[in-house]
């Protein structure tokens, strides 16, 4: 059984399969018919709902976009969902714009819907970005921010950025707008499905955890189950057995202790931004590149890891920063070495009833920490390739160097040839130019459907000099421009259509 | 400072020649304004508010009746194999399951192709290519039929496929003969030209990805016959379809489409095979039927937009301007011929884009491969054509050192050289004006030098600027398929409802025509309702496609409004004895003489007095023809026209790249409604930018698609839409006779991202300061781009 509450009002699920996903619950069940689905993998959003979330610490709501397509119902127990039925203003026959929430209206004055089929999902990213912000200007950027896991194929987005701009001067309107957040919150327990083949169930406590995965050694764990869940809404695959790793408070804790950090397995990549923003903003700036936002605000670090993909773009970081796992069972704790972790393609050292309970890692004091993906689309694309270095440099030489990448073999890893090729050696472009051609000795990729090898190596080359460049243009105050994705120009709304404000 | 136009000695010659007809060309229409009423005006969608709701609903959101079962098909795991056996056991056997079908279960005609037969709704002893259906299978829930369909024991024995065009056209292997169009002897101009060029290039294909995917749900009827609910551009087409493949009259098929989530094409043939399975199951069962694919599936199942090698000869002289020109275009048809005659005579018609090719021969190549039919997608081939003549147009500029913006303005269709390859004269010679607007709107000079300036100081990145043009042939090129019908209803309360053979796909059709109708009227757009389109309604629709959807349903509409209105006027001048000029439609009422009625009042009256309120419009598009015997003809009504200069700024050590500004003045004719068309052109041009950019098919040597679902098949996001976005419409009627004197808009504006493409290589081309024209087919992904920049480095390097 679970509790959650749609749009205001309690439900109370007795039963359902357990693999079931929310928006198939939503339409199916519920013949809450808004959210709509476009690929059933989290890759389009048109069914991105938000989760409200109430903050003690700013006393107010916090909302997070999710694909509703990829969430387990059963993960859901206690939570808060707004979709795009409970945002207006209620109505009875035919609505007008004065029923709508301020970013409805703007998007329809500013003709932001054409076959609108992704527009309900453009709805509910648009509304996480205007409550979090309180209403006010929203930037281009946390527009961009907001929108990055929303595909719409008819428009061309301008309408929908504009949208976006103007929606603080329509007028409050919408059952949202006005913080009416229902009074009633269900305790923290441990809840779930379970039928007689199958269960799904998340803890609310570690000593729960442990108990289950002994009666249960063979379930398998989900976190944000972004990965997980393509099982089931594209193979069409069951999934039998599922622990949940996300309800326990004591695995959703970020510490940062001097430069220490440790980040339990219920921490979303939305949450890390937020914490490691000004400390390891080279982090941050990675992060962005993960998925979308709906995908980061349930994906985790420590599933990111688990799920051991050859590219994984947080691994070869966390590499990089010589980060640690803390790996728990019924069996004990133990640490490993990220470097130890991934044995081959899929494979890790984690052994059955095994869960990486936290990521722990050090905020490095180097002078250079960058990181370079370079895939076929800037937002929300898999890898084609991932470099990510590290190095100070002391009396004019590279010390305590750290070359890892992503896409270019079975695993993330480290490149030690190229790191011994810098370590100790001048810091200038020649020892960066003879380091580089030392990638395709000790590499060789794989072509496939985003990039084919002589590309990945060829790249992965020259993303070492531009590593170089940015450093030096850093350091030395040189001005050659080595960056395509700053902004050159402000977006300004292009087109006046709306403005009727009232 | 130097930020005026270079000297351009052929401008001035022209302009002295001959001034009166260069004065006929800046001199721009008048902006044509309805006098009263809505037309014009910048109405939001007519569901807009409903799609922010979330309470628009589409084939998948209707309420499902009793008994409903759900589809998957089995699909064929080669591309070209015998089956030696099917074993469907397993499938039966599997949870939730009802029924299997397969082609021996089809009662009536099992070949669903549109023009041409070759699309079996079921495999026969051979497959065609992967993923296609085998059998279909019904269970009680979605999830159980698609596992279920994944279970059948089938026994292929594989055979070699051709996956690419090379290995079609070296097999002898097409769907269609080859076409030629022929003027002049080019031949003897290339021979005799200055100067000659030859290339080659290869220009990808591209998925829909409509949001909404395929989708049917079919309901049994009393008489045997059935209800279907389709995401179809062409309702009559499945109508037709279904009851061929139910063997029943189709006058016992309804089709009805209220929205589709998106079609662009994809729609226009390939939503039949859906709609005639579910039919056949609803039919058998007699149990409603929903058909939906997942979303992978789609991506396999469903024809794309075509692939296209092309080769051309040029022969021009110092100038640049073209003396003669043989190309040929090879379009990947896939195993069908579908709509690809029409397609691949679209990509031979647009090969000239806005130029005169003088003397041309193009060559059209249909060849047949194992891979899923390819189909239409918004430019219909147009775009294919565009991209190789641009592609020849920027080597010509490079082989001659000329910017290539001037070499485009000197190969414009002109007086005295306004002539097709396929003989049709271009009339109305506007681009002139246009290229001349956005040179200024853009500032194209002054920034073409500060970027030359830019890229000497810069190794690692570079920018690119090009301004380029688009002509496009507005009609379908099947002449039968350039009619349209509406039937408009008044009620004795002034409310009026309107059904027309044309569909909404979110281009907005069904509000142009509510405008339309309330325009007639004088009326207010909220007493207008458009209902969904059906078959049983309006009957032998055409697609909604060729941009032609308020072209053809909206001067039907109005030919329906003018038949009530001239019943209404001769009401009152037998009632109230007036003369005609008397009556006057204005601000929702009816004037006669100084008298004034409420609209509803005067429906009302006219009722009670016995006067018809219902009407039907029929039109027929005038001037059209093609001889495809001789090549020749007037394929199209009108052209529309546009132009584009886009910016981009690229990362020499990745090929990573950001399009950095757009400008786009694009040409409607007078808009029904600008807010609208403005969102077609910007729509189509990131669709465009998409397909020539990071969009990449990609398929494996047994003729799998490897780029399956939207994480592998990336189309643009909002970071990808330029930062500064320029869109506006060119002030001027169509001299044609059309509704409102309004342009086709669907189409046109997705070739202005050609220019994107063109600025792609024209920062690639500086790496070589600009002597080489490096290839970049595309779609240009930072590979491909990387890939042309190291190309430019070896040729400066071995040039210098």
């Amino acid at each position: 059984m679970i509790q959650l509450c749609l749009n205001g009002q309690w439900l109370e699920i007795e039963n359902s399969d357990p693999s079931e996903t929310l928006l198939h619950y939503l339409r199916t069940k519920l013949g809450q018919n808004g959210t709509k689905e476009g690929c059933a993998s989290g890759d389009c959003g048109a069914c991105t709902v938000v989760v409200a979330q109430y903050s003690e610490a700013t006393q107010s709501w916090q909302y997070h976009s999710i694909n509703s397509c990829i969430t387990l119902l059963a993960s859901l127990h206690g939570k808060h969902i707004i979709t795009v039925e409970g945002i207006a203003e209620s109505y009875e026959g035919e609505a007008s714009l004065s029923h709508l929430h301020p970013v409805q209206r703007a998007l329809v004055e500013h003709h932001g819907s054409q076959c609108g089929f992704c527009t309900p999902g453009i709805v509910m990213s648009l509304f996480t970005a205007y409550e979090n912000n309180g209403g006010a200007a929203l930037t281009e950027n946390q527009i961009l921010d907001s929108l990055s896991g929303n595909l719409c194929r008819c428009t061309g987005y301008r309408p929908i950025v504009d949208a976006g701009l103007e929606a603080h001067r329509y007028s409050k309107t919408g059952q949202y707008s006005k913080q009416t957040a229902p009074e009633k919150t269900c305790a923290p327990e441990t809840a779930g499905f379970k039928t007689e083949t199958a269960q799904c169930i998340f803890p609310a406590s570690e000593e729960e955890l442990i108990q289950l995965i002994t009666q249960h050694p063979q379930a398998r764990f989900v976190a944000g189950g972004t990965d997980l869940m393509l099982e089931k809404t594209q193979a069409f695959k069951s999934l039998p057995q599922l622990i949940g790793l996300t309800h326990i408070d004591s695995l959703r804790e970020i510490t940062i202790t001097d430069n220490n950090v440790s980040v339990g397995c219920g921490v979303t990549f939305s949450d890390l931004e937020r914490e490691l923003k000004n400390r390891l903003p080279s982090l941050v700036t990675l992060f962005h590149r993960i998925g979308s936002r709906q995908i980061r605000n349930q994906g985790t670090l420590a599933g990111n890891i688990a799920n051991a993909s050859p590219i994984g773009d947080s691994p070869p970081f966390l590499l990089a920063l010589d980060a640690t796992l803390e790996l728990n069972s019924p069996n004990g704790l133990r640490v490993v070495e990220l470097n130890n972790f991934f044995k081959d393609y899929k494979k890790t050292e984690l052994q059955p009833g095994e869960y990486i309970r936290r990521v722990l890692f050090e905020i490095p004091n180097d002078n250079f920490v960058q990181s370079y993906k370079v895939s076929k689309r800037f937002e929300d694309d898999i890898s084609a390739a991932l470099l990510v270095v590290r190095w100070s440099v002391d009396n004019n030489c590279f010390k305590n160097v750290r070359v890892s990448v992503g896409g270019m073999a079975s695993t993330a890893k480290r490149v030690l040839l190229v790191e011994n090729a810098l370590e100790g050696q001048p810091a200038n472009q020649e020892t960066i130019s003879t380091a580089k051609a030392l990638f395709k000795t000790e590499l060789s990729p794989i072509s496939d459907v985003r990039a084919s090898a002589h590309y990945r190596i060829t790249v992965i080359e020259n993303l070492l000099m531009k590593a170089w460049l940015e450093f030096s243009n850093n350091h030395a105050a040189k001005t050659q421009c080595v960056n395509v994705w700053q902004p050159n120009v402000e977006r300004k709304v292009s087109q006046q259509f709306g403005g009727d404000y009232a | 400072m130097r930020n005026t136009r270079p000297y351009d000695p052929l401008a001035k010659k022209a302009q002295q020649n001959s001034t009166t007809e260069s004065d006929a060309i800046r001199q721009r229409p008048k902006k044509i304004k309805s006098s009263k009423g809505v037309a014009g005006k910048e109405c939001i969608h007519e569901s807009a508010i409903k799609h922010v709701l979330g309470s628009a609903i589409y084939t998948d959101d209707m309420p499902e009746l009793p008994r409903t079962l759900h589809m998957a098909a089995g699909g064929s795991r080669f591309s070209r194999a015998k089956i030696l056996s099917m074993n469907l056991e397993p499938v039966l056997a599997s949870p939730g399951v009802v029924a299997v079908f397969t082609k021996d279960d089809v009662p009536g005609n099992s070949d669903i192709g549109p023009v041409f037969p070759g699309d079996p709704l079921f495999a026969e002893n051979e497959t065609l290519f992967v993923g296609q259906p085998l059998f279909v299978v019904a269970a009680e829930t979605y999830e159980q039929a698609c596992a279920a369909a994944e279970l059948a024991d089938i026994e292929y024995q594989e055979l070699t496929p051709d996956i690419t065009v090379e290995q079609g056209i070296k097999n002898q292997s097409f769907v269609l003969p080859e076409h030629t169009i022929e003027s002049g002897d080019p031949d003897h101009a290339i021979k005799t030209s200055a100067r000659s060029l030859t290339g080659s290039g290869y220009i990808r294909g591209q998925e829909h990805l409509y949001l909404e995917g395929h989708i049917a749900y079919v309901q049994p009827l009393e008489d045997g016959g059935v209800h279907v609910f389709t995401s179809s551009q062409h309702p009559t087409e499945v109508q037709k379809l279904v009851a061929e493949v139910l063997n029943i009259g189709s006058h016992k098929v309804i089709a009805e489409v209220r929205r589709m989530g998106g079609g662009f094409g994809g729609k226009e043939t390939q939503a039949a095979a859906l709609a005639c399975s579910a039919a056949l199951a609803a039919v058998k069962l007699n149990r409603p039927i929903k058909y939906r694919m997942p979303r992978k599936h789609d991506m396999e199942r469903t024809g794309k937009r075509h692939d296209f090698s092309y080769e051309y000869s040029v022969g021009f002289n110092e100038d640049g301007i073209f003396n003669g020109i043989d190309m040929t275009l090879a379009g990947l048809c896939g195993c069908s011929p579908d709509l690809s005659q029409g397609i691949v005579d679209r990509a031979m018609f647009h090969a000239d884009n806005a130029y005169f090719l003088n003397q041309s021969r193009v060559v059209g190549l249909s060849p047949k491969t194992h891979t899923v039919s390819n189909t239409a997608f918004r430019g219909f081939g147009g775009p294919q054509g565009m991209v190789a003549i641009e592609a020849v147009i920027d080597d010509i500029s490079r082989e001659l050192n000329i910017d290539p913006l001037t070499v485009r303005k000197r190969n414009l269709y002109r007086p005295g050289a306004n002539t097709t390859h396929y003989s049709q004269p271009v009339e109305q010679l506007v681009l002139q004006d246009i290229i001349a607007e956005v040179e200024n709107s853009s500032d194209y000079w002054a920034r073409r030098e500060a970027i030359k300036t830019f890229n000497t100081e810069n190794t690692y990145v570079k920018k690119g600027l090009a301004l380029t043009p688009v002509k496009f042939g507005i009609s379908f090129t099947a002449q039968h398929l350039n009619q349209a019908a509406a039937l408009v209803h008044i009620y004795t309360d002034g409310t009026i409802l309107v059904n027309h053979g044309g569909t909404e796909m979110g281009q907005g059709l069904h509000t142009k025509i509510a405008q339309i109708v309330a325009n007639e009227f004088c009326v207010d757009i909220d007493r207008v309702q458009v209902s969904a389109t059906r078959t049983d309604k309006v009957a032998n629709t055409s697609p909604t496609a060729a941009s032609s959807g308020t072209d053809l349903n909206g001067y039907a509409a109005k030919l329906a409004c003018d038949e009530i209105r001239t019943n209404l006027i001769a009401f009152a001048v037998e009632h109230f004895s007036v003369e005609k000029e008397s009556v006057r439609f204005e601000d929702s009422c009816v004037f006669v003489g100084e008298e004034s009625y409420t609209f509803a009042k005067f429906c009302q009256l006219a009722y009670m007095n016995r006067i018809s309120l219902m009407a039907h419009g029929h039109y027929k598009t005038p001037k059209i023809y093609y001889d495809r015997a001789s090549g020749k003809g007037h394929p199209f009504f009108y052209f529309a026209n546009g132009a584009a200069c886009a910016e981009v700024l690229v990362d020499c050590l990745t090929g990573e790249y950001k399009v950095q500004r757009v400008d786009i003045l694009h040409d409607v004719g007078h808009s029904i409604n600008p807010a609208l068309d403005i969102g077609q052109i910007e729509g189509a041009f990131i669709q465009g930018m998409g397909w020539l950019t990071t969009e990449e098919l990609l398929w494996d040597e047994k003729g799998r698609v490897l780029s399956n679902t939207p994480a592998t098949y990336k189309i643009p996001t909002a970071f990808d839409v330029p930062r500064e976005f320029n869109v506006s419409l060119y002030q001027s009627a169509n001299p044609e006779n059309t509704v409102f004197n309004s342009k086709a808009v669907g189409e046109p504006p997705l070739m202005l991202a050609i220019s994107v493409w063109s600025a792609l290589r024209d920062a690639c081309s500086s790496v070589a300061n600009y002597q080489c024209s490096p290839p970049l087919d595309p779609p240009a992904t930072p590979e491909k781009v990387l890939a042309a920049i190291e190309y430019a480095r070896a040729f400066q390097s071995n040039h210098s």
